[in-house]
């Protein structure tokens, strides 16, 4: 059999022929069902955005279709005819509607079926399509739609763990979670941190600390600490995240939190608790210091030059001379440039105060569902250039729920990806089945989170712009 | 038979200072992970009680401008000892941590989770320091008085112990108010293993008060004993038998096969590790002045230009006091033993070393212990991160053989293994 693919029109004769058959060979399985019931509305053309016909030779004997609905793409009408079934046609169409689709720019895919249709409802769960609850038109058809996704490009996938949990099993529960998860694909590991008093019987870890123990055991995931800058001296924590890079080769970022609690201004004796404008407004400048800090090493300073006894071309180690409200930071860093440059900053945008610093400074942006946009155009008007990752917060506590929530993420919330955020460290291996559709399915050999993040790795804010010229 | 006492040694990963020869091809990098990895897995093998890493918070200058002819640039000590945690199992881990920059709740929390994640295996080296040139990297400064130094780090750890012990602190000193308590699991070892290096007589006391174990600078038998001594009779002032703390005084090594070999590798190492440029730094620290006109292989300037009250060296601990007088002695010293700047400096940068065939130097270590002249040493090999690969493969059988030293860790943590043997 040669069987080939072809692009057509929806209301071309082949096309509207094979549409004609299907409806002949399923409308009596519905016929009881849609006789209390309106038919479902005429497709709209103007919506079609591709229509695929199968040849056998000179004879049409398959087609499939792709719809924007609702902003969703939605894959219509795939039908292959009766004498060339059981020969993968359906997958090899669904597969061409998924590449036409991927060049057109879709991220998701989405498609409904009917309950009475068990040999489609076969294909797609073989082809790897998801359920997922009635969408769009279909919202408030459960009782006879069945709904599927497909994911065409991977969702930036990431995870809040407590850092809590009973004494005795805080740290190997936490390890076995970044193993799992990152195993399973998800690409960064927020560890959260809190300097307050844990909930009855349970402890906590330093952030760091445990993202420091993971780096050289748990390969593949991001590590990304919370380190508050309220307390916490910037110099201290710029080389904890830079030194964190160089252990986890590329892998680190910083969760920046900021400390507003008495409880907390307590434990340090220095200043007493702070708003949350206050306590972002110094956080601002912390985020500049670790990051001048991180460029204060060209990468190539250290040139072990025998001949004149130098180690470094001091030319290419550089004060920083931060001179802030808050403090200021002589430098350069004591450690040299790390693998990803700056290891990227995380803020999470939960009021106002956040909100500014996260636009202005975050290459990872966290929101609830719904402040995308306003992530987004605030982004806008802070005139960033290069790529900022806003991803949404999703409470978890079961996997059960979570492949609908990831299905439809990018078309619901307009969001590049989301945080799991666990409230107990979780065990991951549930996570994994229900992840694999959404994560990435290549696994390059050393990909730094900079690279996952599609951000390129930057250059020295030091360098001279003269010496790029010359050379 | 009686139970001889046993040795107790530390690696000290090479670090700044110009011990470490970055010259030569064998050096790798002092940032890489695998760096510290490779010399992690070398001491446990060598079953070495710990890791021990320094620690300088602001790059080092000289005459205004970055100093480039040693080794620049190291991570994150507590950083790094957290993730060698995850691929040693017995090796203690101490880190080098200034009390000066750090605050007690916060520090005491960082230990208190390296004590956690390494099972019981972590360790601090108190250091104190007053350096202004170091606290422009502070929001709080450096700028300590030299005299509240030793008070203020006795609150700071005093305030760290009862952290440690899971108590809720409820703290108001002369330095520190600090109220709340750690959350932070209590460990198998209770507690890190506290490491001293002050040798003034606050030091002395701040370590007989407090300390597991110090890092002394007296790698000589004579001076070694009587600090040794000194130190059992402060550790009976604060209620604690001389088995409490040991001593341990840096040294680095060099082996050859034969006695003469031994020798020779010690020249080259001396010499690799005081280039010219190096010499004339180190003269120019003493004579507070630029030298740069000067030949490393010529005789030294005149103690005529000295000038007083200029430090050109920051970021260090060497400051020099009386320079003058510290010049005359210098120079005198060249005049009667023909030496050249570059001589003079390799001279004068000399520290306690250990130089032999594999069986001198466990002979002279075992001597150190069996005497009272220390409870082993903390090693620094002048080679990033193999140098110690040679001590571990032709030293350590050989103090084994002789029943002084252990072929498996007594237990699980830290205070296990300077204890329990």
């Amino acid at each position: 059999m040669s069987i080939e693919i072809r692009e057509s029109q929806w209301n071309g004769a082949e096309a509207a022929a094979l549409r004609l058959e299907m409806d002949t060979e399923l409308r009596p399985r519905y016929a009881d069902l849609f006789a209390s019931k309106p038919a479902y509305p005429a497709v709209d053309v103007e919506a079609i955005v591709l229509t695929l016909v199968a040849f056998d030779g000179d004879l049409p004997v398959g087609t499939a279709s792709l719809k924007n609905t609702d902003g969703y793409s939605e894959v219509k009408r795939v039908f292959v005819a009766a004498s060339h079934r059981r020969r993968n046609l359906g997958a090899a169409l669904l597969t061409a509607v998924e590449e036409h689709a991927a060049a057109l720019g879709v991220t998701d895919l989405v498609l409904q079926t009917g309950l009475r249709q068990p040999e489609a409802i076969a294909l797609y769960e073989r082809e790897g399509w998801r359920p997922i609850p009635p969408f769009g038109p279909y919202a408030a058809d459960t009782e006879i739609s069945r709904c599927f996704a497909k994911p065409l490009a991977p969702l930036f996938v990431a995870v809040e763990l407590p850092a809590v949990g009973e004494p005795a099993t805080l740290v190997p529960r936490s390890i076995a979670a970044l193993r799992e998860f990152a195993e399973a694909g998800v690409d960064l590991a927020v560890i959260a941190d809190d300097l307050r008093a844990a909930p009855a019987g349970l402890a906590r870890i330093d952030a760091p600390t445990l993202a420091a123990f993971a780096a050289p055991t748990v390969a593949g995931i991001g590590l990304a600490p919370a380190i508050s800058t309220t307390h916490t001296e910037p110099f201290h924590l710029s080389k904890v995240v830079q030194t964190l890079d160089h252990a986890s080769h590329g892998r680190a970022a910083w969760q920046v939190v900021v400390s507003t609690s008495e409880e907390e201004s307590a434990h340090f004796g220095r200043k007493t608790a702070v708003d949350s404008g206050q306590a972002w407004a110094e956080a601002e400048e912390a985020i500049e210091v670790a990051e001048r800090l991180w460029d204060s090493w060209e990468d190539d300073a250290e040139i072990r030059d025998v001949a004149t006894g130098r180690f470094i071309d001091r030319e290419r180690v550089h004060h920083i001379d931060f001179e802030g409200s808050y403090f200021s930071v002589r430098g350069p860093s004591i450690v040299p440039r790390s693998p990803q440059g700056r290891p990227p900053i995380i803020v999470s945008a939960t009021d106002d105060a956040s909100l500014d610093v996260a636009v202005r400074r975050a290459d990872i942006i966290r929101v609830a569902p719904g402040l995308v946009a306003q992530a987004r155009s605030g982004v806008d008007r802070a005139g960033r250039d290069g790529a900022v990752t806003v991803l949404v917060d999703v409470a978890v506590a079961s996997a059960d729920t979570l492949t609908a929530t990831l299905a439809t993420l990018r078309h619901d919330t307009g969001a590049d990806g989301v945080v799991l955020v666990f409230a107990e460290t979780p065990d991951a291996a549930d996570y994994t089945d229900t992840l694999a559709p959404f994560v990435r399915s290549e696994r390059p050999d050393a990909p730094t989170l900079r690279d996952r993040l599609r951000l390129e790795r930057p250059v020295s804010r030091y360098v001279r712009a003269l010496e790029g010229a010359l050379s | 038979m009686t139970v001889r006492k046993q040795i107790h040694l530390a690696a000290h990963f090479p670090g700044v200072n110009n011990t470490t020869i970055w010259a030569d091809p064998a050096s790798g990098s002092q940032i890489d992970f695998s760096s510290f990895e490779h010399f992690a897995a070398t001491a446990e093998r060598g079953r070495f009680d710990f890791l021990f890493l320094a620690e300088g918070l602001r790059v080092r200058e000289h005459n205004g401008e970055i100093h480039d002819l040693d080794v620049v640039g190291r991570p994150d000590t507590l950083t790094v000892l957290a993730a060698v945690a995850a691929i040693t199992k017995r090796l203690g881990l101490v880190g080098t941590i200034n009390t000066t920059f750090n605050e007690p709740f916060e520090l005491a929390r960082q230990l208190a989770s390296l004590e956690l994640v390494s099972g019981g295996r972590s360790g601090w080296n108190i250091v104190t320091s007053n350096d202004a040139f170091t606290g422009e990297n502070f929001r709080r400064g450096g700028f300590l008085d030299n005299a509240d130094r030793y008070t203020r780090a006795s609150e700071f750890v005093d305030v760290a112990e009862a952290l440690w012990q899971g108590a809720t602190a409820d703290h108001h000193g002369e330095f520190f108010d600090v109220v709340g308590s750690l959350e932070v699991p209590v460990s198998p070892q209770g507690k890190p293993i506290i490491v001293q290096a002050g040798v003034s007589a606050e030091g002395r006391d701040l370590a007989a008060r407090y300390a597991d174990a110090i890092f002394s600078p007296f790698a000589d038998l004579v001076k070694g004993r009587e600090f040794y001594a000194d130190i059992a009779q402060r550790l009976e002032k604060f209620g604690r038998g001389a088995d409490e703390l040991k001593i341990l005084p840096g040294a680095t090594f060099v082996l050859g096969d034969t006695e003469a070999e031994a020798e020779e590798r010690y020249q080259y190492e001396r010499r690799a590790q005081v280039s010219g440029a190096t010499a004339i730094r180190t003269l120019e620290a003493v004579w507070g002045r630029d030298l740069s006109e000067y030949d490393p292989d010529g005789p030294l300037p005149s103690v005529d230009l000295v000038v007083e009250n200029v430090e050109l060296t920051a970021g260090r601990a060497t400051h020099h006091k009386d320079r003058r007088g510290t010049a005359s002695e210098w120079v005198e010293q060249a005049e009667a033993e023909g030496l050249s700047i570059r001589d003079a400096a390799i001279s004068k940068l000399a520290r306690g070393v250990l130089v032999g065939t594999p069986t001198q130097v466990a002979d002279r270590i075992d001597e150190f212990v069996q005497t009272d002249a220390s409870d082993g040493f903390v090693l620094v090999p002048s080679i990033t991160p193999s140098g110690l690969d040679e001590f571990v493969d032709k030293v350590i059988p050989l103090l084994q053989e002789r029943g002084s030293y252990r072929t498996e860790y007594e237990g699980e943590t830290l205070r296990d293994a300077l204890f329990s043997g």
